[in-house]
C-alpha cells in the first residue's frame, strides 16, 4: 500500500532535516528561516508500505498569505496528504503549537513529532509527552532530525496511525474529531453567523483570520458576511480579528500545559554572551567581516596541503604514462589533455570542500541570521529585501540554487534584482581560478587575495542593486519580521553530508563539462600538426587586441573564452595552454609567473569574477525572470563591467607591483 | 510611548499593536500579543532594525514597523 505523508512545521524546527533522515535525501538544510522554499518529495518502505513524505517551505500560520505559506496552504487543500507529519521545536513548544491547533481544527490526521528534545531538556522545559497526546487526542513522539535512532518509532506510530486510518475510513467512522476551541464570544458569533451559511467551524474561523484570502473557493454569500461580521468586530474592538482568534490559540495552548511556564526560562547564559558579542553594535559587523576573512585564509592554506597530495598524485600517474606509453596522440591526449586539464582543476578540490564546509559551519550555527541582521540596512538602502541575504550567501556556493531560493522575495523588484545582482556573488566555480592566481601572484597573502576579491563581487552587487533600484519602479516595500534562531552546534552527519555532497558534484563536474572543455581545448592546441600555429592560438591571437588593453595575451584569452561552458574550464584551459613542458603545478605556476605581469593577474581575476554568468545560471536567470531579457543584460552588464574592472585593475595595479 | 524609543536591556509591556493589517497579522502568529513583556535586546550598527527578546524568542524587527508598537512606560533596566 502506498501513503502519502506532509511534513508542516514551523520555520526552522527541523522540518528538512528529519525529511533526509526519513528518505534518505540530501536536501539542504539550516540554522535559519526559508531554506526550503518549494515542495520536496522522497519516499521510503517500513513494514511493507510505500511511504511518501512531503518536505513543505515552514510557515507560521495555515491563514497566511506569503508564498511558502501559500504554497503549504494550497498543497495540503489541493493534495491532501494521507497523513501530515506535524515537526514541532520542543524548547518554543507554545509558538509552535499555534499552527498545530490550526491543523487540528481542520481536522487533518496529525501526529506531532517533537524535534529539539535535547534543547528543551538543556532549558529544563521538557514537555509531557504523554500528557499532551492525550489532550490533543493525536500521537506524539520525540524525534531528532541528526540521529537515526529516533526515526524507528516514528515510522512505526506512523504506518500504525495510516493503517488504522485507511480502515477506519473504509467502515465509514471518522477517526479525528477536529479540535474545538473557544473563542472571545463576539467571534464565536461570528463564526456561528459564517456557519450558517453552509461552511465548516475551520473554514469559518480561517475565513476570519485571513480576511478572506483563504485557500478554499468561497460563495459571494459567504464573502458578503464575512466582511459584515469582520467591520462588525472591527467596531467592537481594537484588536484585528487574527490578533483575537490568535489571542485564543494561545490561551487554549496555555491551558494544555499549566505546569511548565515557558515565559519565565530565560535565554542560556553561553547564547546570551555569544549574542552579547556577536550582535554588539560596534563589534558585530567588523566581526562578520574577520570571519569571512579568516574562512578564506583557511580555505587557501589548509587547502594547499591536500591539493599537494593530489597534484603529487596526478604527477606520478603523467611520469608512468610517459614512461609506458609510446610517445604518440594518445599518450598526448592523456597526458597533456587529461591530465594537464582535468587534473589541473581537480587539485582545487580541496579548497572547494573546505570553503563549503566553513559556510555550512556559519549556517548551521545561527550566525547567518544574525549577519543578516546586521547586514539588513546597507540591503535597504540599495533596494533589496531583508530575505535576500539568504539567496546571496547561496551564492558563494553556486548560483542557480541561489537564484531558485529569491522565491522567498515576495515583491517583484526586490525579487527582481536579488536575482540580476546574484552572479557578483563569486560562486565556487571561481574558486579554482583566485587560488591558481593568487597563489602566483600574492603568495605571501592569498587568502586576503581571496578575501578581497570575494568583497569586491559583494561591492559591485550593491552598486548595481542601487543602480537597478533607481532604475526599476518601485514598489510598496514587503514588511521585514525575522526570528533569531538559537545558537546550535551543527551536527556533524549533516555537515558531512553537505562536504561529500559537494564532493560528488565536483567530481561530476569533473568528469562532465570539464572533460569535455579539457578535450576540446586539446583538440584546437593539438591541430592542425604541421602549421605554425594551432587553431587555439589563432584564435586567442585573433581576439587578443580586445584583451590586450588588460594585459592578457593570448593564453588568457582563450582560457576566458572557454569559461564560458563553466567557470572552472578557465583553471584547465590555463593549466594545459602553460603546461605544454611543465610537470606539475610548480611548472604551471613559474611559466604563469615568467608569462604574466602581476597586474594581468589581478586583472584576470577581476574579469573571472565578473564576466557573464555560467550557462546553468543563465539557464535559471530565463526560467526564474521569465524572459530571455533579463538573461541578456546580465550577460552583457558582466561583459562590460568584466572588462572596465580588469582594465582599472590593470591599470591601478601596474602603479604597484 | 512606542517599542523603538526602548534603551537596550529595558523591558515593558505591550499595551496596543497599531498599523497595517498584514504587519499585525504577522506578529501575532510570530506570538507578538497585547500584554507580553518585551525587551530590546541587540541595535544593529546603523539603530536599525533592533533585535527583541519576548520570552526566550528573538525577534528582529524595523523601527518602521516598530512604531505600531504602544508599550508601557514604567519599564526599567534589568
Amino acid at each position: 500500500m502506498h501513503f502519502t505523508v506532509a511534513l508542516v512545521g514551523n520555520p526552522n524546527c527541523g522540518k528538512t532535516s528529519l525529511f533526509n533522515l526519513l528518505t534518505g535525501a540530501r536536501q539542504r538544510t539550516g540554522n535559519m528561516a526559508g531554506v526550503t522554499v518549494d515542495v520536496k518529495q522522497g519516499a521510503r518502505e517500513h513494514k511493507g508500505l510505500t511511504l511518501t513524505f512531503v518536505d513543505l517551505p515552514g510557515i507560521y500560520s495555515l491563514s497566511q498569505n506569503r508564498v511558502e505559506e501559500r504554497v503549504a496552504r494550497d498543497y495540503l487543500l489541493n493534495t491532501p496528504p494521507d497523513f501530515v507529519l506535524n515537526v514541532l521545536d520542543a524548547s518554543h513548544l507554545s509558538r509552535h503549537l499555534a499552527l498545530t491547533t490550526q491543523l487540528l481544527e481542520q481536522g487533518l490526521p496529525t501526529m506531532l513529532a517533537l524535534n529539539m528534545m535535547d534543547e528543551a531538556a538543556r532549558l529544563r522545559c521538557v514537555p509531557d509527552i504523554k500528557q499532551l497526546s492525550k489532550q490533543l487526542g493525536v500521537p506524539v513522539l520525540p524525534s531528532d532530525g541528526r540521529k537515526s535512532a529516533a526515526i524507528e518509532p516514528l515510522l512505526d506510530q506512523l504506518v500504525a496511525s495510516l493503517l488504522a486510518n485507511h480502515q477506519h475510513q473504509a467502515s465509514l467512522i471518522t477517526t479525528c474529531s477536529a479540535l474545538m476551541i473557544n473563542y472571545e464570544p463576539h467571534v464565536e458569533q461570528a463564526i456561528q453567523q459564517l456557519t450558517q451559511k453552509n461552511i465548516s467551524r475551520w473554514q469559518a474561523v480561517q475565513s476570519l483570520e485571513a480576511a478572506g484570502d483563504v485557500g478554499f473557493p468561497i460563495s459571494e454569500e459567504v464573502r458578503q458576511t464575512l466582511s459584515d461580521q469582520l467591520t462588525l468586530l472591527a467596531q467592537r474592538h481594537d484588536e484585528t480579528a487574527t490578533e483575537l482568534i490568535t489571542a485564543g490559540r494561545y490561551g487554549y495552548i496555555h491551558g494544555l500545559f499549566h505546569e511548565i511556564d515557558e515565559a519565565h526560562i530565560d535565554i542560556s547564559r553561553l547564547d546570551t554572551w555569544l549574542d552579547a558579542i556577536t550582535l554588539n553594535r560596534w563589534l558585530g559587523l567588523p566581526l562578520f567581516f574577520f570571519a569571512l576573512w579568516l574562512i578564506f585564509e583557511a580555505t587557501f592554506t589548509l587547502g594547499a596541503y591536500p591539493a599537494d597530495w593530489i597534484d603529487q598524485t596526478v604527477g606520478l600517474i603523467g611520469e608512468g604514462v610517459t614512461h609506458w606509453l609510446p610517445d604518440t596522440l594518445f599518450r598526448n591526449v592523456i597526458t597533456d589533455g587529461l591530465l594537464a586539464g582535468v587534473g589541473g582543476v581537480l587539485v582545487f578540490l580541496p579548497n572547494v570542500v573546505l570553503l563549503f564546509l566553513f559556510i555550512a559551519i556559519l549556517e548551521q550555527s545561527g550566525y547567518m541570521a544574525r549577519a543578516a541582521f546586521l547586514t539588513d540596512r546597507v540591503m535597504s538602502k540599495v533596494g533589496l529585501h531583508g530575505k535576500a541575504f539568504v539567496p546571496l550567501v547561496m551564492g558563494f556556493g553556486c548560483n542557480v540554487p541561489a537564484i531558485m531560493a529569491t522565491r522567498t522575495i515576495e515583491e517583484p523588484r526586490a525579487r527582481l534584482i536579488t536575482i540580476l545582482i546574484n552572479p557578483f556573488m563569486s560562486c565556487s566555480a571561481r574558486l579554482p581560478v583566485y587560488v591558481l592566481l593568487a597563489g602566483i601572484f600574492f603568495a605571501d597573502n592569498a587568502g586576503s587575495a581571496l578575501f578581497g576579491i570575494h568583497m569586491l563581487g559583494i561591492m559591485v552587487a550593491f552598486v548595481i542593486a542601487a543602480l537597478l533600484s533607481r532604475w526599476l519602479p518601485a514598489q510598496p516595500n514587503e514588511i521585514f519580521i525575522m526570528e533569531l534562531p538559537p545558537w546550535r552546534w551543527p551536527s556533524f552527519r549533516s555537515l558531512m553530508m553537505h562536504v561529500w555532497d559537494k564532493v560528488q558534484d565536483f567530481l561530476h563536474k569533473v568528469g562532465g563539462v570539464i572533460l569535455v572543455g579539457s578535450m576540446a581545448v586539446w583538440v584546437l592546441q593539438t591541430f592542425p600538426m604541421q602549421g605554425e600555429m594551432s587553431f587555439l592560438e589563432q584564435l586567442g591571437r585573433w581576439m587578443a587586441p580586445l584583451f590586450a588593453p588588460l594585459g592578457f595575451q593570448w593564453q588568457e584569452t582563450v582560457a576566458l573564452l572557454s569559461g564560458f561552458l563553466a567557470k572552472e574550464v578557465i583553471a584547465a584551459t590555463l593549466a594545459m595552454v602553460y603546461q605544454v613542458n611543465a610537470e606539475d603545478m610548480g611548472g604551471l605556476q613559474l611559466a604563469m609567473q615568467a608569462g604574466l605581469a602581476p597586474a594581468a593577474g589581478l586583472a584576470l581575476m577581476v574579469f573571472t569574477l565578473l564576466y557573464m554568468p555560467c550557462l546553468a545560471t543563465l539557464a535559471v536567470i530565463r526560467r526564474e525572470t521569465g524572459s530571455w531579457r533579463w538573461a541578456a543584460l546580465s550577460i552583457f552588464s558582466g561583459l562590460v563591467l568584466a572588462w572596465l574592472g580588469g582594465w582599472m585593475a590593470f591599470n591601478l595595479g601596474g602603479l604597484f607591483f | 510611548m512606542t517599542l523603538d524609543s526602548l534603551t537596550r536591556g529595558q523591558r515593558c509591556e505591550i499595551l496596543n499593536i497599531a498599523g497595517p493589517d498584514a504587519l499585525r497579522q504577522r506578529l501575532a502568529t510570530l506570538g507578538v500579543l497585547r500584554g507580553q513583556s518585551i525587551q530590546l535586546a541587540a541595535v544593529s550598527p546603523w539603530g536599525n532594525p533592533r533585535v527583541y527578546r519576548l520570552g526566550r524568542q528573538q525577534i528582529c524587527l524595523r523601527n518602521e514597523e516598530a512604531v505600531y508598537i504602544t508599550v508601557t512606560d514604567q519599564g526599567n533596566g534589568r
